[in-house]
């Protein structure tokens, strides 16, 4: 190499030449430098040397060799060839498009300068087109794309062919996935399902080996199971393909032709204090008083819940027996009272004060309809969010439900009933025979009954009622268990898939639901299935490595691809992964049970409202777990043997295993950190909301403020300004909150006091009071609205990121808990790893490009 | 150029209070604001600063045939205003005949001052019924009537109403205050007024706050005396409202 080869070098790298190497390098180390250099070394401060610089310089040295930053030319230099004509094309371009100016304008009217809405119209247009009545036109082009999608699926490829076919597709779906809009969405679907498919037959047809029947078996294990997530995920596709985002139809302006509304307010063994609250909010909806009628239907037959309804003027309803428990509670209601709606909240499912008038509409409008929902909104942590720190940043586990599902199975006319924040037809609740009560499930089963009978249902997606949701982990999965039971019990007692009334797409959207919680028995199946190669030597896909990976990656690739896009805002990839691994040990074996014999099986109440007075590790839940992960840890020894002792044309396979072992590990370890519960001690749970509010001093000056949180028990309020007098703890104060423009008071005592902070215990003389705050504050029509704009859309490559570290952590916590010993060497650890990225080289600064 | 006209029914209401503080608010958003006292009592000024001594102002002005501008004065926080002035029983009935035989006698002063566009006059008019009040509603763009949230206020304010039958293109909006949410009848009162007025109503309510009353005998605006009170808030509100009143759009 020559000496001005290596001046260049060092120049592109932004070092001035020496004449000397030595001199150059004590230069960088001793002198301080010029300004380029240290803009190419952000994080070494010359000012200071540091002892550490000898090596930190030669190692940022060799990474701007290696990675040469990207630099703009300067501005002096003369401009090359090709940039003269790129800028004569660009300087042509323009005054192509100025010349176009009339078209783009006729075109732009035509199209509607909205791409999404001209996307739609095209669709339209092509869809619609009368070219299509004849059927024989129809049908033959169904017949072209069935036999063109058989090609595609089943046509053997080699090595190489399969290769550029995959690139071929990922290629499309990365080209098109910018674009918005629905026809995007299908198209990116229809790839994932080429991608998935062709997986699929290749695995039927090439990867089994029928000659070992121990790999056999596996194998044909695992290919069940992936059978399944094919299926789900294609139904699911079909499911959520087109999400109808229903809007609330305005009532009548006159109120005399708004019907008569019973609200239903279940409640068995839950404390009045959690139910207190959803009747104050019931009692303040916005509807003509005399033809609202709240009931509260208490199972328990508790003395104190009579006195108090009776105190309010709300009708008590109990019975001498407990049968079907909440099904039988709502039936027994539903016989003495005569309402034309039938309004049901959970106990602690405090609604809004618009929620009659937002949901009411469609009821007026179509007489067929038997059942509007509204989803199921949570205004605290559930365990999940809470012991993973993602309250209110990842969307939780049921978001996807209530943000996707359901709006796409309104499309269907298949949204289904959840229990509660619903109302309901009577003549078509009365029709099916009332609430039923043959499963754990009865909501679901009674909205599949109402679409069997020709009942037409909708789904709302404003977040119009708001409750607890479950507070420690083992209520949570228990909830969840009795869900998976249900739905397994309708499936075997009332198939939807079989009988009278659906139409195909109910067929599915309700099958894609039960589906869902069979998926415990699969996710066990790819937890463990590496194992069988790793441990056994079991040929579990018989095929080689490369093959392996040119048919898994496409069908993985996609399917992230097109859920990233549709599912994005309602749940993060590899998130899901994490949810799900945690139940399906739980639900598997409740699901084969009520498979097995479907009248097995009791209604559990789920319990809400209780505390975890410390951090503790859920030993219960988590032993299935550490169990997996002993197992999987057991592989991945196996996997070092197997990768430097066994035969080399091995590695590949072993390899492959060991990535998935790898990810399982994670995935694993993300259930571990679930499984730490993170201590709860407050009863009334304080909700973070901001609201405008006066402090009433007690000398009569006022000051503006604004509520941090509010709970049933209290309130925390902030100033702007640091402004507060001091107050003294237990000082009698006065709070005005406002319900719509209507300004009420609340007393309550000091508890806490800064100059910009206070926190106040409430100390509430009547029932009223207590009304009030409710209203004010949970009972608002916009409380819940703006609730999720914080969270974030879906980043696969963040998510996987976040999963990961997730996945570390877990395990980081359980060898502490174990053995907490090992504490300080995690913390030498962190601090072994804080070290070597110190040292790391780092990307220049921005400013580099400016000044260059 | 607007006129506010801020004037009260039954006394008490604390009218000068508000034309003064709300003359403060508008000011410091940037208006220029001229403010006159109407009243005998000839307290604006003291919201103003001025020496308790001081008896100079309109009325003695005009009585004695001098020019009535000579007697304006700029408050430290930028309001220009116009003290009533000390007058005897016999100076008032004079000064009432004057301005009875010259029924244009404000609007003429006003026109004469030849303000800006965004400028307010702030009327201080808490005595009812004078010449000089029916000359402060026909010149107004707009009239703040202040009430209590009591009992009589209601019966008060449809009786008004009938009684100022206002010429020009006047608008009547009531304001109420010192509003107090403890108290029950205070929140009815306010409740029954929000069903009955609608939109005349001022969506900002004034409420009683302990720090206007000191300000006042501390001999400063509220919002050099606390800044960051409720009162502070409540009158920038109404500054706001007044200066930019939004888009009423009719219930249907």
């Amino acid at each position: 190499m020559n000496q001005r080869a290596i001046d260049t070098f060092l120049r592109a790298c932004g070092v001035t030449p020496q004449p000397s190497w030595p001199r150059m390098l004590l230069s960088l180390i001793f002198v301080n430098p010029p300004q380029k250099p240290a803009a190419l070394f952000p994080h070494i401060d010359f000012t200071h040397p540091h002892l550490a610089d000898v090596v930190r310089i030669p190692l940022q040295l060799l990474w701007l060799i290696l990675v040469r930053p990207r630099r703009a030319p300067p501005a002096h230099a003369r401009p090359s060839v090709a940039h003269r004509y790129r800028v004569r094309a660009v300087r042509l371009a323009h005054q192509l498009w100025q010349r176009a100016a009339p078209i783009r304008l006729r075109m732009a009217r035509l199209l509607t300068p909205n791409l999404r809405h001209a996307q739609k119209t095209l669709t339209k247009m092509a869809t619609s087109h009368e070219f299509w009545d004849r059927s024989f036109i129809r049908y033959s082009a169904y017949g072209a794309s069935v036999l063109m999608a058989f090609l595609c699926v089943t046509t053997p490829f080699g090595t190489l062919s399969q290769l550029v076919f995959v690139l071929l597709l990922l290629a499309t779906a990365l080209l098109i996935r910018r674009i918005p809009g629905s026809t995007v969405t299908l198209l990116l679907t229809v790839l994932s399902v080429t991608a998935s498919s062709r997986y699929l037959w290749w695995r039927i047809s090439a990867t089994l080996n029928w000659d070992e029947t121990f790999d056999l078996m596996w194998g044909a294990l695992l290919l069940t199971a992936e059978i399944y997530t094919y299926f789900f995920l294609v139904m699911s596709y079909i499911q959520t393909s087109w999400p109808l985002y229903r809007k609330p139809l305005a009532m009548p302006a006159n109120t005399t032709l708004w019907p008569m509304v019973d609200v239903f307010i279940p409640t068995y063994n839950e404390p009045l204090k959690v139910v207190r609250s959803t009747v104050f909010a019931a009692m303040g909806m916005d509807w003509p008083q005399d033809k609202l009628r709240i009931h509260l239907l208490d199972d328990g037959r508790r003395e104190e819940f009579r006195y108090f309804a009776e105190n309010l003027g709300v009708n008590y309803i109990t019975r001498l027996n407990n049968d079907f428990a909440k099904a039988g509670n709502l039936n027994h209601a539903l016989a003495h009272t005569a309402g034309e709606y039938i309004a049901i909240f959970d106990c602690d499912h405090i609604p809004t004060r618009s929620f009659l008038q937002v949901n009411m509409g469609w009821f007026l409008e179509d007489p067929k309809l038997a059942l509007v929902q509204t989803p199921h909104h949570f205004y605290s942590a559930d365990p999940f969010e809470r012991n993973l720190d993602t309250f209110k940043k990842i969307p939780n586990e049921g978001e996807l439900f209530y943000g996707l599902i359901q709006d796409g199975n309104d499309l269907w006319n298949a949204a289904f009933f959840c229990g509660s924040c619903a109302i309901l037809r009577r003549t078509a609740l009365e029709a099916v025979g009332g609430i039923g009560v043959e499963t754990v499930t009865e909501d679901s089963h009674t909205a599949l009954k109402l679409h069997r009978k020709g009942y037409n249902s909708a789904y709302i997606n404003i977040p119009q009622a708001a409750g607890l949701a479950t507070e420690s982990l083992s209520a949570h999965i228990g909830q969840r268990i009795r869900w998976a039971r249900g739905m397994a019990q309708i499936f075997r007692l009332d198939n939807p898939f079989f009988g009278k009334g659906l139409n195909w797409a109910q067929r599915v959207c309700y099958s894609n639901a039960m589906l869902s919680f069979f998926s415990g028995i699969p996710r066990l199946m790819f937890l463990t299935s590496p194992l069988a190669f790793l441990l056994f030597h079991a040929y579990v896909i018989y095929a080689p490595a490369i093959s392996v990976v040119l048919y898994v990656l496409p069908h993985m690739v996609h399917a992230t691809i097109v859920n990233s896009r549709t599912q994005g805002k309602y749940r993060h990839s590899f998130w899901a992964e994490v949810y799900e691994t945690v139940l399906s040990w739980y639900i598997a074996r409740p699901t084969l049970v009520a498979l097995i014999n479907p009248r097995k099986g009791k209604f559990n109440v789920t319990a809400k409202g209780g505390l975890i007075e410390k951090d503790f590790f859920d030993w219960t839940i988590a032993t299935p777990f550490i169990i997996l992960i002993l197992l999987n840890a057991t592989g991945l020894v196996a996997a070092a043997i197997r990768l430097f002792w066994g035969p080399q044309d091995e590695v590949p396979t072993v390899i492959i295993n060991l990535v998935w072992t790898l990810y399982n590990c994670l995935i694993l370890g993300g259930t571990l950190f679930l499984a730490s519960e993170v201590k709860q001690i407050r009863l009334s749970h304080r909700v973070r909301i901001k609201l405008r509010a006066i402090l009433h001093l007690p000398d009569g000056k006022l000051i503006p403020c604004e509520t941090e949180d509010i709970s049933e028990g209290g309130v925390a309020l902030r100033t702007s300004v640091s402004t507060l007098p001091a107050i003294e703890p237990n000082q009698h104060l006065q709070v005005s909150l406002w319900r719509g423009n209507e300004e009420l008071i609340f007393s309550g005592l000091a508890v806490f006091s800064s100059t910009s902070q206070l926190r106040l215990r409430w100390q509430f003389e009547n029932e009223t009071d207590a009304m009030n705050l409710i209203q004010c504050t949970f009972g608002r029509a916009d409380a819940w609205v703006s609730w999720a704009e914080n969270t974030q859309h879906d980043k696969p490559l963040e998510s996987l990121k976040e999963v990961v570290s997730m996945g570390i952590t877990g395990y980081r916590r359980v060898i502490e808990q174990f053995f907490p010993k090992f504490t300080p060497v995690f913390r030498q650890l962190a601090r072994l790893r804080e070290g070597i990225v110190w040292y790391l080289p780092r990307t220049p600064t921005q400013s580099l490009e400016h000044r260059a | 150029m607007k006129v506010l006209c801020v004037t009260g029914i039954g006394g008490g209401t604390g009218v000068t209070t508000v034309a003064a503080q709300l003359a403060t608010a508008l000011k410091a958003q940037g208006h220029p604001v001229v403010a006159f006292d109407f009243s005998p009592d000839n307290t604006l000024r003291l919201h103003f600063g001025m020496a308790l001594g001081d008896d100079s102002g309109l009325a003695p002005q005009v009585v004695s045939g001098q020019a009535w501008n000579e007697v304006a004065y700029r408050s430290a926080n930028g309001v220009d205003f116009v003290p009533f002035g000390n007058i005897d029983a016999s100076g008032l009935n004079h000064f009432d005949e004057l301005l009875t035989q010259q029924p244009d006698w404000l609007s003429r002063r006003l026109d004469e001052l030849d303000l800006p566009a965004d400028a307010l006059v702030v009327l201080d008019c808490p005595r009812t019924f004078g010449p000089l009040w029916l000359q402060a509603l026909a010149a107004a763009t707009l009239v703040l009537i202040v009430l209590a949230p009591d009992a009589l206020s209601f019966a008060r304010a449809r009786a008004n109403e009938r009684a100022m039958r206002l010429p020009g293109n006047a608008r009547i909006k009531y304001l109420f205050n010192g509003f107090d949410a403890s108290r029950a009848l205070d929140r009815d009162v306010v409740a029954v007024f929000r069903y009955e007025l609608r939109e005349k109503l001022v969506p900002v309510l004034l409420h009683r706050d302990e720090h206007l009353r000191e300000a006042l005998a501390s001999k400063r605006d509220i919002y050099e005396y606390a800044p960051s009170s409720q009162a502070a808030q409540d009158f920038s509100s109404l500054a706001q409202w007044l200066a930019t009143p939004p888009e009423v759009t009719p219930r249907p």
